[in-house]
């Protein structure tokens, strides 16, 4: 590895230092939009050589050129692109026309390849990079959410450094394997990076979250991204790509006369968004007393009179509205960053350097993050050209809070506390001995002070990692070029976690230093690929060949090692080797895959398009008769506006239709039966039988696609939609199958099933208003999508998407015939009318079983609507995120209603509630009961789910920005020659939610068992600046 | 320049050749480096995994031993799951149900499967013998909790689905194996890996004396519907040798601090609120055997009367609708080291039967719960977990405390019952072994001899009615059956002396014998006819987990077929009433 790394080093220094003597002619020029504005990074190609330069940020480039018959073509996306010859002239200004109709955009498609938009035969969409980075979030992953049709961004809410899962096309619709799997894969640049899932528990009883991998990508090296949505990407990136990719393109140097120095400062503070809906009329106790053991907050009315409280001192009862508001603090966010680009005509660099400082809303939360890249291309020759990138990612993050139904997680156990016992009151959270201070002392085991939480407790986790790329690219002939890149991802992780010395168990003799412990662990893992592309490509009349030969090694590995002290033997030293029960764990894992592809591009008159494409995987994870696998792809689009005559009207039309597989091995390791090893009581050799029936034989995943497509213009552009409609099956997916448990083994790894996903994406663009000074342009991206388990396996209808224990009060799971994610709960008991049954007391009875359909996590349809408004220099923009339909289960709101702390709960406090149901016998209920008595009934840890359920429905206005550019005028005098501020908003308004103080985008996992919290870290709204300066 | 091209041109067909090379070097990564190979695997290591999973699986410990056996068995009451009105819980059910097959059995199974190789090369293993043993042990409780189950076939390494069996030939089948097992174990054999025998250490003789106490438990399970054949292995199994003293005693000694699931398991749930007196055992602990209450709380009363409550519990508990303070006068000696007094407040308001509010103080109360409380009673200030009486410190501070698999007090009660049922025990009359048991039991406490003796001859009556004296009987009844016969003498103090790991053998002796006299279950489910404390009020068996009916519905079939409806009302074939 480290050589590696020398050797990319190296490679910079030489390149960067390397001077090339200018021959031919040197033109310079700047490039603007119609309006006169620069367009910075617009691409400046001598036709037919293998040179060229972008634009730096004022829109300006120098490029050497072989001869004045040399012909220049400059091009941008979103702009027509135009074809210059040099002659007699040196300064070339360029102004490009806004390309609304696609003819000359560019989008990076597989394996990064450029293409023209206008051939691609199925559905990509892009987001730039300046739109990630005006309202910043520390996932840059949220910055997509709502821009991308089919394209859904579920935040965990996990505070900074959080998971943020990306679902395209509802995700794929995986029914098993590794924790992840119905993310894409992210590819920056050509290389694949590791986007690692931590958020994958879908237990309530509580986890931590480690974040995803995705974000290390620094979203100010981004140029571009294009969502792959179908497996069109997976026909080029195999197995990983079945769920779509999110093709990352990054920016590169450019050339120019000195250095272009930018800055970007980003500044935002985020508050709660909303506050679960608590009552605070009553008193901690049950049946209207208060009683100070117990948890529930179903005691007397709080009129000011004084109890002994559990500090053991009289005390006034009080209740405070704005507890967990005046707990919390404004969270953080700031973002520095600074672009410095140069170059001549044959060597560019840029240096990008990144600083995030981020505090949590909790207090003793937050994360730093550094990062840096170095990019440089070189022309070393007419023909031999290299692509040089090093990035490399320092990150700490301090005390990630903890999910779920965890002691630890702070929003849990305020949410059920009674409401007389606030935070203040409980700090200090230690006493005279350095024990915890507990409002409750006997419940040691479930709650903790939140405070010892913050401050005793706590968990920090450092993260480095490196991406890099060289790529050599060779233009052998002017029909023949091929290139040979390096790419690889490493990242070497270490996470401690402490639970401190001193909870105690009050009872007679216990003990002191209950659930204490130190973890760490240290993780390696790398990533490289090395892949090649041979390109031919020819004219003949009217036809365009391009022939590709490429191949791709890859090879991953994973070493970990850590361990933990079992019960501390004194407070305040955390050292592996001191504890109760010391365990050191480790564990490795290597696997290749090793690929060969071929493609072909064909287009007949620039009007007629034909991809073709044909891949071979060979993987380290199969045995030798299946380890060879191989799938095809073809895509067709016809521009029917340019192949026949349309109505004026039409500016541009095309239909393109795409038809591809995909196909996908498993993990490392599970083809032949392992035995664990382990060490048991008084450290023996303890090994247990396999739970999962292999076969070695089991074959690859199988995947096919189906996509139609449509894309007009109208009015020059000024109104235009892209349609697609798509079909995908996965097959013979490899799932682990229930076995009766009879059989000794709890599952078998089978090829089975078949799992289609069906939808309708739409891209609305349009312009209502082009003005000299105004403009106003809106977007709306609409999806729907259905994911359906078409088949499982004869005599087997349903598989749990979520481990039946993982939640006390639903399941959701996947049956044959049914949409994927079916929610099943507890009901109340019902007559065959579908009364509810009370019993003798007049209390509703609860359903003993699970087995009730509550809804489908699904959504019905996702939209999003961006408007942007520019106003001479100033630029307002706003989207609104939609998001219609599915179930949500709120088990806070159960929790809440069992501990009497709900605003919910206030109703029927002294009597008066007549269920609506019968009795055993039929008789209609006419006994009076208590809103206690109810509750008691219906919510809690196993409650009547049915009365959880909600419709997810949200509506909301995810982001809105202000940004004004300074006049010329104003900063003449200044060192900038480019100056702008923005105002900018996060999902500042709630427009629309059904669920009474959770946000239903609230989750703590990124699987398919989504559509349900507990214990949810409060959403978000974030209010932030932002400063651009070019120098 | 040239020299450039054709290097990259090398350099590009270099790749290409690597690229090309697809499979080299597949075959070593498929090897797992984090895992043993069947290969490296021996019957040892996996009796290992097997016996401290059987033991404190959270599967088997906590759903099933504390929330279930202990509850039904009323070991422990209100908590806090809907196990107490009668339930079967289907999550616990099925996770147990999983983990009970795999890994126990396919562990058991393999072992015994690779001790037959190693018999056929010319070395049997006691290891084998031993994985038979504890195969019996694991199939006894799991075919107590259900009936009829697969067992011929179960888990035989090929996948394969197997029937259902019926409880008969299981337990048939289990002594046959019981006895095959005795038969072979030697001590000429070595062991496999000396020291990993972390129950018995090697002792082949005291495996032989578990085997063949476990006999006898079975043979008494049976005695009801086949006495001929109990008979008949009771005294071939006394013959062959049962455990002589508590030295023999089969424990399980685990490490401290394990981790959840295997470390001592009732320091977890006691600090979730678990592990309360019921009340049957504050009414069959207190004033027997006459002791004085040890060390009683300082300032707390002493023999309270209580005032009264709501009517909200079974009036047919003799200690119903009452809010005592303190503890009792005298008192089982064992009862203060089984439940500490409660840590309670100064201050608590509890509403009595007038509805007026009494501020009490409830530390250092030791009283217990009744069975069968609904939600809303559970949370009322005389049942909430801090003003009750709770597992002691020897056993919910205790994590090295070792787990009781099967105790010489145990077997000294099974004689006892032999002998009372007129079985030849060889040495020993009802009455000794009866002494003996209770003997064992206090020594295994840690009772000093003269409290022993002085207890063993005390006529002095617990709530029911009971007393400890062998030759002495208060005449008295509950709820129609005498409390103080021998019987109902014996089982009392074997359901007092196997607490807290006996549940198991609790639940199964109150569904044989309806001993000892406990408190009927309030807000039972509907599916239970009566409240009155007799047989319907009592759970009799678990259901299968409702996947069986999903995922193997067919064989489900058969099987309630021919045991009857599966819910918890159902008798098992050994339990005829």
């Amino acid at each position: 590895m480290m050589k590696y790394f020398r050797f990319v080093f190296l490679t910079l220094t030489v390149l960067a230092a390397q001077i090339v003597l200018a021959q031919g002619v040197t033109v310079s020029g700047n490039v603007t939009d119609e309006s006169g504005q620069p367009i910075p990074g617009a691409t400046v190609l001598v036709k037919d050589a293998n040179t060229g330069t972008t634009t730096d940020a004022n829109g300006d480039f120098r490029l050497n050129v072989p001869s004045q018959e040399s012909i220049l073509v400059v091009s941008s996306i979103g702009y027509r692109a135009q074809e210059i010859t040099v002659g007699s002239r040196s300064i070339i200004d360029v102004r490009l026309a806004e390309d609304v109709t696609e003819l000359g955009a560019v989008v990076v498609t597989a394996l990064g390849l450029e293409r023209d938009k206008k051939s691609l035969g199925y559905f990509a969409q892009e987001v730039q990079g300046d739109e990630l980075v005006q309202a910043r979030e520390t996932n840059f992953l949220n910055n997509l959410s709502g821009r991308v049709a089919g394209v859904d961004i579920t935040k965990t809410s996990n505070g900074p450094g959080g998971s943020t899962g990306v679902l395209i096309r509802g995700g794929g619709g995986f029914l098993s394997g590794s924790p992840g799997r119905n993310q894409p894969l992210f590819v920056v640049d050509g290389i694949p990076i590791d986007n690692y899932q931590t958020a994958t528990s879908t237990n309530e009883y509580g986890a931590t979250d480690g974040g995803n991998g995705a974000q290390h990508i620094n979203p100010d090296d981004i140029e571009s991204i294009t969502i792959l949505k179908g497996p069109e990407a997976a026909a080029l990136y195999g197995s990983r790509g079945m769920v779509g990719v999110v093709q990352i393109t990054t920016k590169k140097g450019s050339q120019r006369k000195g250095l272009g120095i930018s800055y970007n400062g980003n500044f935002t503070f985020e508050n709660p968004l909303v506050f679960p809906d608590m009552q605070n009329e009553y008193a901690q106790g049950r049946n209207g007393s208060y009683d100070v053991l117990s948890g529930d907050s179903w005691g007397p009315k709080i009129t000011g009179q004084s109890v002994t409280d559990w500090t053991g001192e009289n005390n006034p009862l009080t209740a405070d509205p704005d507890d967990l508001k005046n707990f919390l603090q404004t969270g953080t966010n700031f973002t520095h960053s600074i672009d410095i680009t140069g170059g001549d005509e044959n060597n560019t660099f840029r240096l990008g350097v990144t600083n995030v400082e981020s505090e949590g809303m909790l207090p003793n939360t937050g994360l730093t993050r550094n990062m840096l890249t170095l990019r440089s291309t070189s022309r070393l020759t007419d023909k031999f050209s290299a692509d040089v990138k090093l990035s490399y990612v320092n990150e700490k993050v301090k005390n990630r809070p903890n999910t779920s139904g965890s002691p630890n997680n702070i929003f849990a156990q305020y949410i059920s506390r009674p409401r007389n016992v606030q935070f203040q009151h409980l700090d200090p959270w230690k006493d005279v001995s350095g024990y915890q201070v507990l409002w409750r002392p006997t419940a040691y085991s479930t709650l903790k002070n939140p405070y010892w939480v913050l401050n005793e407790d706590g968990n920090e986790d450092v993260t480095d990692r490196v991406f890099s790329m060289v790529k050599l690219d060779y233009r052998f002939t002017d029909w023949l070029k091929g290139f040979v890149r390096h790419g690889a991802d490493f990242r070497s992780a270490q996470v401690e976690n402490i639970s401190a010395y001193g909870v105690v168990n009050p009872a007679p003799g216990g003990e002191v230093n209950f659930g204490s412990g130190y973890s760490a662990s240290q993780t390696r893992a790398l990533e490289t690929n090395i892949d090649f592309l041979i390109t031919a490509s020819k004219t003949i009349n009217d036809i365009n060949i391009s022939l590709n030969f490429g191949g791709n090694s890859r090879l991953n590995k994973l070493f970990s090692v850590g361990g933990s002290t079992g019960l501390l033997d004194l407070p305040g030293v955390y050292n592996l080797g001191f504890g109760s029960f010391n365990r050191p764990t480790s564990y490795q894992e290597e696997s290749r895959i090793r690929s060969l592809y071929g493609f072909a591009n064909l287009s007949y008159k620039d009007y007629l398009f034909l991809d073709l494409t044909y891949r071979n995987d060979w993987s380290s994870n199969l045995n030798p008769n299946t380890w060879s696998f191989a799938y095809p792809s073809a895509s067709a689009s016809f521009i029917l506006s340019e192949a026949v005559s349309l109505p004026e009207v039409i500016s541009f039309a095309k239909i393109r239709t795409s038809f591809s597989q995909g196909a996908s091995d498993l993990g490392p390791y599970q083809l032949y039966p392992t035995y664990s090893i382990g060490r048991g009581f008084l450290n023996v050799i303890s090994t247990s039988t396999p739970s999962v029936l292999l076969d070695e034989n089991i074959k690859p995943e199988f995947v096919q696609s189906n996509e139609v497509g449509l894309d007009m213009n109208f009015y020059d552009g000024r109104v235009g939609f892209e349609l697609a409609m798509y079909s995908k099956d996965i097959t013979d997916q490899i799932l682990d199958l229930p076995l009766p448990a009879a059989s000794g083994y709890q599952f078998k790894k089978v090829n089975a099933g078949n799992v289609q996903s069906k939808g309708v994406e739409m891209l609305l663009t349009g312009s209502p208003v082009q003005k000299q000074d105004f403009r106003w342009d809106v977007t709306v991206n609409y999806a729907s999508n259905e994911t359906r388990l078409v088949e499982l396996v004869p005599g087997v209808d349903r598989l749990f998407m979520q481990s039946d224990e993982s939640s006390r009060a639903i399941r959701i799971v996947a049956d044959e015939g049914q949409l994927l994610g079916d929610i099943y709960g507890r009901d109340f008991e019902r007559d065959d009318n579908g009364n509810i049954l009370v019993d003798g007391n007049g209390v509703p009875v609860k359903a003993a079983e699970k087995n009730t359909l509550l809804g489908n996590t699904q959504q019905d349809f996702t939209m999003g609507i961006m408007n942007n408004f520019t106003y001479k220099n100033f630029t307002f923009g706003f989207l609104i995120d939609w998001k219609q339909g599915g179930a949500f289960y709120s088990q806070s709101n159960a929790f809440m209603h069992a501990a009497g702390t709900a605003a919910g709960t206030l109703e029927h406090r002294d009597g008066g509630l007549v269920v609506d149901g019968v009795t055993a016998d039929g008789a209609v209920n006419t006994t009076e009961i208590n809103a206690q008595q109810y509750w008691d009934a219906v919510a809690g840890a196993e409650p009547v789910a049915a009365q959880f359920i909600y419709d997810a429905t949200s509506i909301r206005l995810r982001e809105s920005f202000i940004t004004y550019k300074l006049p010329a005028r104003l900063i003449s005098n200044t060192p900038f020659n480019r100056a702008s501020i923005g105002i900018t908003g996060r999902n500042m308004w709630l427009i629309k939610s059904n669920v009474p103080g959770i946000d239903p985008e609230t989750s703590f996992n990124v699987s398919n068992a989504r559509g349900w919290e507990n214990g949810a870290f409060p959403s978000t709204k974030v209010f932030g600046f932002n400063i651009n300066l070019g120098f | 320049m040239r020299s450039l091209k054709k290097k990259s041109i090398y350099a590009l067909l270099g790749l290409a050749a690597f690229t090309f090379a697809c499979t080299e070097g597949f075959e070593e990564l498929s090897n797992n480096p984090n895992a043993f190979t069947p290969e490296n695997v021996t019957p040892s290591f996996l009796l290992a995994d097997v016996i401290s999973r059987s033991v404190l699986d959270p599967g088997m410990h906590q759903r099933m031993t504390h929330l279930t056996n202990d509850v039904w068995a009323q070991y422990h009451a209100n908590e806090g799951f809907s196990t107490q009105q009668g339930l079967t819980n289907d999550e616990w059910v099925s996770s147990f149900y999983t983990s009970y097959h795999s890994p126990f059995i396919a562990n058991l199974n393999e072992g015994i499967r690779l001790g037959w190789q190693s018999a056929a090369a010319g070395q049997p293993l006691n290891e084998t013998q031993i994985a038979k043993i504890w195969k019996v042990w694991v199939y006894s409780r799991a075919t107590d909790l259900w009936g009829d189950i697969p067992y011929f076939q179960a888990a035989d390494g090929s996948g394969a689905n197997p029937p259902y069996d019926p409880q008969e030939l299981i337990y048939k089948d289990m002594l046959a194996q019981l006895k095959s097992a005795v038969d072979s174990l030697s001590s000429d054999n070595p062991a496999q890996i000396p020291g990993q025998d972390y129950v018995h250490n090697d002792d082949i003789e005291k495996w032989k004396k578990f085997a063949n106490s476990l006999r006898l438990r079975l043979a008494l399970r049976i005695s009801n519907v086949e006495p001929g054949l109990a008979q008949q292995v009771a005294e071939e199994a006394i013959a062959d040798g049962v455990m002589t003293s508590s030295d023999d005693a089969t424990t399980v000694t685990r490490t401290a601090n394990f981790g959840w699931g295997y470390a001592y398991p009732y320091t977890f749930y006691f600090g979730w609120g678990s592990e309360h007196m019921s009340r049957s055992m504050e009414n069959l602990l207190t004033g027997l055997g006459g002791q004085p209450f040890p060390n009683p709380p300082a300032g707390a009363p002493v023999d309270d009367m209580g005032f009264d409550l709501p009517d909200n519990e079974n009036s047919l508990d003799p200690r119903a609708n009452k809010f005592r303070l303190g503890v009792p006068s005298t008192v089982d000696p064992r009862g203060p080291i089984y439940f500490s007094p409660s840590v309670g407040s100064a201050a608590v308001d509890v509403v009595d039967k007038d509805g007026n509010t009494q501020t009490v103080n409830t530390q250092g109360r030791w009283v217990g719960v009744p069975a069968g409380l609904g939600t809303s009673e559970a949370g009322l200030p005389e049942h909430l977990d801090a003003n009750v009486s709770k597992l002691g410190p020897a056993f919910s501070q205790s994590p090295e405390r070792p787990y009781e698999v099967m105790t010489y007090h145990e077997v000294c009660f099974l004689l006892a019952e032999a002998a009372y049922k007129g079985w030849n025990v060889g040495s020993g009359t009802t009455q000794q072994w009866y002494e003996e048991g209770i003997t064992a039991s206090m020594l295994w406490h840690g009772i000093d001899a003269t409290t022993i003796a002085n207890y063993i001859s005390s006529t002095d009556e617990n709530i029911y009615g009971t007393t400890v004296s062998y030759t002495h009987d208060s005449g008295k009844t509950h709820l129609g059956s005498p409390v103080d016969n021998t019987l109902s003498k014996l089982i009392t103090q074997k359901y007092i002396a196997m607490f807290p790991d006996g549940g198991w053998e609790a639940w199964a002796d109150h569904r044989r014998l309806h001993l000892p006299v406990l408190v009927p279950f309030a807000n039972m489910d509907s599916r239970y006819t009566s409240q009155d404390g007799g047989p319907d009020n009592f759970p009799k068996r678990i259901t299968y987990p409702s996947v069986e009916e999903i995922n193997n519905k067919e064989l489900y079939d058969a099987a309630v077929q021919a045991q009857g409806p599966d819910s918890e009302t159902t008798n098992l074939w050994w339990d005829q009433d």
